[in-house]
């Protein structure tokens, strides 16, 4: 069923039963991949999923109801479930649903959408990952994996005042995890890329040469240390923490950025900014998830806190305006407030220049468990790490079987200096982008 | 859902361009989540799913459709896709099913929409009001209602056509204490396989003050130090260790590929003797069991480790075909939307042979790990952790001062060896646990046990 069709049956169940303020906002994605096992073709999908969400203000609370069934009886029920659970949330303000305004200006995406593979040119990149993985090393063994995908998102948005979005876009992935064995351990290494030509993105061999720089981990003593975050977890890190810039977090008492926009929150080499059209980025987004035009913003410059992220709501509550960064994590989700691409700004130190400034210290290359082992409330993080030693400023020998703790706040403050070499995530509509970056004053615990 | 003449159809396009099984996986749930926060009823999410996929094997090679077009048309091009994705075009067979029943043994009194959600707005709203009034310092409180009724229906070109009807209900409470510009969280979480009736046995009020309480020894406590050290790690959602450690890696989807620290190794003894771990998908309402799995095999009650040796792995379809061993009715999946692969159900460390109180007394200096939080493995490499939500030392035998911020690290076939106690005081904890086919409810669970040796990662 066409989202006009899907408008047209909601508007008017909606008319019918006399509400005056509604929206309708419609994802639908088709995935696509194909993996590969042990050198060979293993695994074939191709999926679509999706469905609709109608929220309503009824007495001034607002109540939303949702389906994947895109049948006409089953789209008219949502209006009476959406009001009658509407209903039962305490009301607060009056609910807002966004009137466009005659100058109201959606930006370009910047990245053209990527075509869709057929599932042939899939199963050629998983395949010829495989080959390239057992072709770098006579240590590689059964159970390395590959995989290549990609997935088109549609999301569709109107409401009753007039407002009408729709937007399409796409990805594309390639995944190689290389297992080797040199007799005496297993060890591991994975890489993912945007970039479907095996030989130009070079995973597999970057997932080989990673599993083989493993090997012979030793432990590490407990003590503090200094260390360099790759690029990969920094944007773990920064990821599983970017929940702390919400308005909302801040206004329930949730982040402890709560009223400190506009102070030093963080060392001066630090700058994050949220960019919904971050070059590179093929899930750009011109619109949130009630209709306002997205744009690229500091929420961190030089350490100063420039922003939060702001809703309709949330921004009226808190005497601010809406920074167009109303989210919605599926379509059946509630409104929340996210960034689109946190962007992590680079300094000017490549890697080798990083790993000379800090002179001894740890290269940690592998977080692990972050759900887990972080609280966005406190800030507080104890997380499993692996990575190397770094001696006299150079790579001395991999280690694992420790773990790094902290506090989230405090280590933004204890940057000491931001790489320049960039990773960005291969991800929704919401991803991190983040180079590597020396941090003081980490607490390592291994053995005594 | 489907009709059985469209099912037989659907399989028969499906096989029909050379795969030798087929199966179809069909489901509709309707999900209630109720969000609390400052005191007030936020959101209402209120959401049916519902899809279907469908899954072709040749040999050990995969092919999966799934859609949410659940139209006739819908349907055939979603079987015409996964054949096409097969081969060529080839002869189609008739395909006959069997419809059966497997024995009912979990029963629900009250069915999500049998209950008017005013009532279970009231729930959420007691249990989050009792957190607030534990103590002036709470100064937020974040509920969630979550209930679940998802009917699915399996069939297969064996002839198998079974239909099943879970449900699931949960409350879960996260306070925050506040002091001297600091926030320190706790969280509470249990849910059952059952009905609305969960909270005839469960308090509302008490899951409330339980997280409340969580957070405020928290905002007491000092950093865990680090360092390896003797842990004692409580029953309940401590199962969290054995799930994360070994559990995984008792799974077909690693074991099936050669991928597991557990692979070839059935019969040897691979932990303390003391360890015998079960995974239970018959228990009685448990949160992570049902009649059948999302292949339709029946749930088992599946012997993992007997006394510290290898007995059994779990084992999904495509894990039996690649193993050459039994399915024990462990193919789970999110929704239709993903291929389903063997999980943990309801899966727990057995009582051993331990007094709890003799337990903390051997400690000398330790950890004693009260509530754990979440965790990751590596399979490969056995490498795992999780985090400890609220945590003691121990001195000289006795529970000492609080401490926070603390993951528990190691490895998993070591630290089956050191746990060397076994307490009496078997109970299990509710979680959610994510993996290739998704985020699916699973039960950990254990008595108190102790563990010689782990790293503990806290402040130095």
């Amino acid at each position: 069923m066409s989202f006009e069709r899907i408008k047209e049956i909601l508007f008017e169940a909606a008319r019918t039963a006399g509400l005056t303020d509604y929206d309708v906002y419609y994802r639908m994605a088709t995935d696509l991949s194909a993996e590969a096992l042990n050198h060979e073709p293993n695994a074939s999908a191709f999926g679509t999923a999706g469905g609709v969400s109608f929220r309503c203000a009824v007495d001034g609370r607002i109540g939303a109801a949702s389906t994947e069934m895109l049948e006409e009886g089953e789209l008219a029920a949502l209006v009476p479930r959406a009001m009658e659970n509407a209903a039962l949330v305490d009301a607060d303000e009056e609910p807002i649903f966004y009137t466009p305004k005659a100058d109201d200006v959606y930006g370009t995406v910047t990245e053209a959408k990527p075509a869709i593979p057929t599932a042939t040119e899939l199963r050629h990149t998983a395949m010829e990952l495989q080959d390239r993985i057992y072709a770098a090393s006579d240590l590689v063994t059964d159970g390395t994996e590959t995989a290549a995908g990609a997935c088109e998102i549609s999301v569709c948005l109107a409401n009753s005042r007039g407002l009408s979005l729709s937007h399409s876009a796409a990805m594309r992935y390639a995944y190689a995890e290389a297992v080797i064995h040199d007799g005496t351990e297993p060890s591991f290494g994975a890489a993912m890329s945007g970039e479907l030509d095996a030989a130009k993105s070079g995973i597999a061999e970057k997932a080989v040469t990673e599993a083989i720089a493993r090997l012979g981990g030793k432990p590490v003593k407990t003590g503090k240390y200094k260390v360099v975050l790759s690029a990969k977890q920094t944007r773990a890190l920064f990821a599983t923490f970017s929940g702390i810039y919400s308005g909302k977090q801040a206004m329930l008492g949730l982040s402890l950025l709560a009223g400190k926009e506009n102070t030093e929150i963080a060392s001066p080499v630090l700058t994050i900014y949220d960019d919904p059209f971050y070059p590179g980025n093929t899930m750009q987004m011109p619109f949130d998830g009630e209709g306002v035009p997205t744009t690229k913003k500091a929420l961190v410059e030089n350490g100063v806190l420039k922003t939060l992220l702001y809703d309709l709501t949330t921004a009226k509550k808190t005497g601010h305006t809406t920074t167009g960064n109303a989210h919605r994590g599926s379509y059946a989700d509630p409104v929340s407030i996210s960034s689109f691409c946190h962007a992590v700004a680079p300094g000017s130190a490549t890697l080798d220049e990083l790993f000379t400034e800090m002179g001894e210290g740890l290269y940690i290359t592998e977080l692990k468990g972050m759900h887990a082992g972080c609280d966005a409330v406190t800030g507080d993080f104890s997380i499993e790490s692996a990575g190397f030693a770094v001696k006299e400023g150079k790579l001395a020998g991999a280690v694992k079987a420790f773990t790094v703790a902290g506090n989230f706040f405090e280590l933004l403050k204890n940057i000491a200096a931001v790489g320049c070499e960039v990773e960005t995530g291969v991800s929704g509509f919401s991803t991190v982008a983040a180079p590597p970056m020396l941090v003081l004053d980490v607490s390592v615990a291994g053995e005594e | 859902m489907i009709a059985k003449e469209l099912l037989g159809e659907l399989l028969s396009i499906a096989v029909s361009t050379g795969g030798d099984f087929a199966e179809i996986f069909a489901e509709r749930e309707h999900a209630t989540r109720i969000h609390l926060v400052s005191s007030k009823v936020e959101a209402i999410r209120d959401q049916v799913i519902a899809g279907v996929g469908i899954r072709v094997f040749c040999g050990t090679k995969t092919y999966y459709a799934s859609t949410s077009n659940t139209t006739r048309e819908g349907l055939l091009a979603c079987a015409a896709a996964v054949a096409g994705a097969v081969g060529e075009a080839g002869e189609r067979r008739h395909i006959s099913l069997s419809p059966d029943a497997v024995a009912k043994r979990h029963t629900v009194k009250h069915y999500p929409d049998d209950v008017p959600t005013k009532e279970k707005t009231d729930i959420l709203r007691e249990a989050c009001t009792a957190a607030r009034a534990v103590d002036e310092r709470i100064s937020q409180v974040d509920g969630t209602y979550l209930d679940s009724d998802r009917a699915i229906l399996v069939a297969n070109t064996d002839g198998l056509c079974r239909e099943d009807r879970k449900v699931r209900t949960r409350l879960v409470v996260s306070a925050v204490a506040s002091a001297a510009g600091e926030n320190q969280s706790g969280f509470y979480g249990p849910g059952g396989g059952v009905g609305i009736e969960f909270f005839d046995t469960v308090c509302p009020r008490s899951v409330g003050a339980r997280a409340a309480r969580q957070a405020l020894t928290n905002l007491t406590a000092a950093y865990c130090p680090a360092g390896t050290m003797t842990v004692a790690i409580e029953n309940g959602f401590g199962g969290v260790i054995f799930h994360e450690a070994c559990g995984h890696s008792l799974e077909a989807t690693s074991v099936g590929i050669g991928a597991s620290q557990m692979a070839g190794k059935l019969g040897q003894q691979i932990a303390n003797p003391k360890v015998t771990a079960i995974d239970d998908g018959t228990a009685l309402g448990g949160w992570g069991s049902y009649h059948i799995d999302d292949e339709g095999t029946p749930a088992t009650r599946n012997v993992l480790i007997e006394n510290g040796i290898l007995k059994n792995y779990m084992i999904d379809r495509l894990g039996a075909r690649r193993l050459g061993l039994p399915m024990t009715g462990c193919g789970r999946r999110e929704s239709y939307a993903f291929e389903p692969t063997s999980r943990m159900t309801n899966t727990f460390i057995d009582n051993g042979p331990d007094k709890n109180e003799d337990i903390i007394a051997s400690i000398e200096y330790g950890l004693y790990a009260k509530e754990m939080g979440g965790g990751s493995v590596n399979p490969l490499t056995g490498e795992f952790n999780f985090a400890v939500k609220e945590g003691y030392i121990v001195r000289n035998g006795k529970i000492c001062e609080p401490v926070r911020g603390a993951a528990l690290i190691g490895r998993g076939s070591e630290i089956l060896q050191d746990i060397d106690m076994v307490g009496q005081n078997l109970k299990t904890g509710q979680g959610m646990c994510g993996s290739s086919s998704g985020t699916v409810p699973t039960d950990v669970g254990q008595p108190l046990i102790r563990v010689r040796k782990i790293t503990v990662g806290g402040r130095s």
